[in-house]
């Protein structure tokens, strides 16, 4: 199984983890509750560990706190979550209540939430960190939003980890942010790997080319997760999905071999030709 | 940049009315019989109309977009805001200040006014049905912001004299709000929102442009100074009141000539 290195401490991690965004804010209906326990269910039984909340999802952090509770095979959970409030002084009390949500005693990360007053939540984390309620401090943005205010944050920091928007056709990532993150020693986690279900509804149609078989590749969703997590500075991709069979699909990236760097350009020839 | 799926927000209506019920059906009853006080005027109509429309935002605002919505929507809390505002100025404008005069007329704007309002109340449930959705979770007047804001727009197309366009603001909004809301969810039947909001703000700048020019036949509503033509007050409570109101003037003065402008107390005005 793929796993990587979390450069803070040598942790290795899944390298395929699952973010929640509208995919686990399902309110209180029980019948989608249900579903997303047998959704979390597969994840951690393909090997998953790292799953990616925030406070903005609506009630995704509850929802996960329900499927944590429901399932014994949460061993391998790698808990990430965020801090989203404009003002320092709410930031506590949110982060002890997905504390609450989650069922958890600590986060293993904490990430300031699109970069939002992202100094006032620096020191907060900081003290977290030091009296450890959180193991790591991250950071987050999206859509490429913000990359150079990002990359000077990185490069200036004492971060542990970043959270960016990476896929195979969104690819500025790899120019600055990710030999960055590298250079310091940050894990990288990727958002948006599907570019929101887009990349399936742009490849789909098309069939996989014959070559994907080099790097063990059985659908789609492998193809695009192993060109994210072949990049050597990211630690983990974390594609959404609320369906159990799309869940497996995901995870199955995590099994065989990566694809090379003259195969990764290769992918990408492949998709911008389609 | 919508965190929750089309299933997610028709479930959260569901839970909402299962929890308010038997509410809904209450609030539906009373869309309906503000309809029929626009048909058939009775002197606290008004009133009865703008304090349900003040009572159906204000109660969207805070018991929908509040507590309800807030919980899959972290934008939610914003828009509560607003629908308090709208409720608060239709009780200030409608009730307080007796500013509004509903009264359906069968010209042009009346028959857009019903047909919008009457959409509001007994097409949007039935779309909702007719597209998969069960009857839990159907969308009511005075309960859910779309059919309350389209309802809105509906009556106050129906005023007597100029439509008050401050008013028909924040339903606009709201209804292009829903719109795009619509969109990246594919609930279709919702795309008809904002046509309809549209459709109405351009009726209502016609018809107010009508009565500046002076060509429309609809009576004038009563002024803030309690001033009504005559022709308005036997208008719209019908030929039972036309005698009792000539009477009481011309025992005081000479006889009433039709369309003269009158003043009248604001009491018996409204």
């Amino acid at each position: 199984m793929l796993t990587k290195v979390f450069p803070a401490t040598g942790e290795r991690v899944p390298a395929i983890g699952m973010g929640s965004w509208i995919t686990f804010n399902v309110g209180d209906d029980q019948e989608l509750r249900d579903q997303r326990v047998e959704v979390l269910r597969a994840f951690f039984e393909k090997g998953g560990g790292v799953i990616d909340s925030s406070p903005m999802y609506g009630t995704s952090e509850e929802v996960i706190g329900y499927c944590l509770a429901h399932l014994e095979n949460t061993g391998a959970l790698f808990s990430a979550t965020k801090v989203w409030t404009p003002l320092k002084w709410l930031g506590p009390g949110q982060m002890a209540e997905s504390r609450e949500l989650w069922g958890l005693e600590r986060f293993d990360l904490m990430q300031i939430h699109n970069m939002l007053n992202w100094e006032s939540h620096l020191e907060t984390l900081l003290e977290d960190k030091a009296e450890g309620r959180i193991r790591y401090i991250g950071m987050t943005t999206s859509h490429g939003r913000r990359h150079e205010a990002f990359e000077k944050t990185m490069a200036e920091q004492p971060l542990d980890a970043v959270q960016f928007t990476y896929n195979i056709l969104d690819r500025e990532a790899e120019r600055r942010v990710l030999p960055l993150a590298a250079e310091r020693g940050l894990a990288v986690m990727i958002n948006r790997p599907f570019r929101r279900k887009q990349l399936f509804r742009l490849f789909e149609r098309h069939p996989l080319p014959e070559w994907a078989g080099e790097f063990d590749c059985a659908n789609w969703a492998e193809f695009l997760l192993k060109f994210i997590v072949s990049h050597p500075a990211v630690t983990c991709a974390i594609p959404a999905t609320s369906r159990v069979d799309h869940m497996q699909e995901n995870m199955g990236a995590l099994h065989g071999r990566l694809p090379d760097p003259a195969m990764r350009t290769r992918m990408i020839r492949y998709v911008e030709s389609l | 940049m919508l965190p929750f799926t089309a299933d997610v927000l028709f479930s959260n209506f569901a839970q909402y009315n299962r929890a308010l019920w038997p509410l809904p059906v209450l609030a539906w009853l009373l869309a309906l019989a503000a309809i029929l006080l626009t048909l058939r005027p009775v002197r606290p109509g008004d009133r009865v109309i703008a304090g349900l429309l003040a009572a159906g935002w204000l109660w969207t605002g805070y018991g929908y977009h509040y507590l309800q919505f807030a919980t899959i929507n972290f934008a939610a809390p914003v828009y509560a805001v607003f629908f308090v505002l709208q409720g608060l100025l239709l009780a200030w404008t409608g009730v307080a200040r007796r500013g509004l005069v509903f009264h359906f007329h069968a010209d042009a704007f009346g028959w857009a006014g019903l047909g919008v309002t009457l959409t509001a109340t007994l097409g949007w449930p039935l779309a909702d049905l007719l597209t998969g959705h069960g009857w839990e979770s159907v969308r009511l007047v005075g309960l859910a912001p779309g059919p309350t804001a389209v309802f809105t727009l509906g009556l106050l197309l129906l005023t007597d004299g100029p439509t008050p366009l401050r008013l028909t603001l924040i339903p606009l909004l709201w209804t292009l709000v829903a719109g795009a809301t619509a969109w990246v969810l594919a609930i279709h039947q919702d795309l008809v929102q904002p046509a309809a909001a549209l459709g109405v703000l351009g009726l209502a700048v016609w018809k107010n442009r009508g009565r500046r020019a002076g060509s429309s036949s609809r009576p004038t509503p009563p002024d803030q100074a309690g001033r009504a033509p005559a022709s308005a007050l036997g208008e719209r409570y019908g030929s039972a009141s036309r005698p009792r109101y000539a009477r009481t003037r011309s025992s005081s003065s000479s006889a009433l000539k039709p369309g003269a402008s009158v003043t009248v107390p604001r009491k018996t005005n409204r």
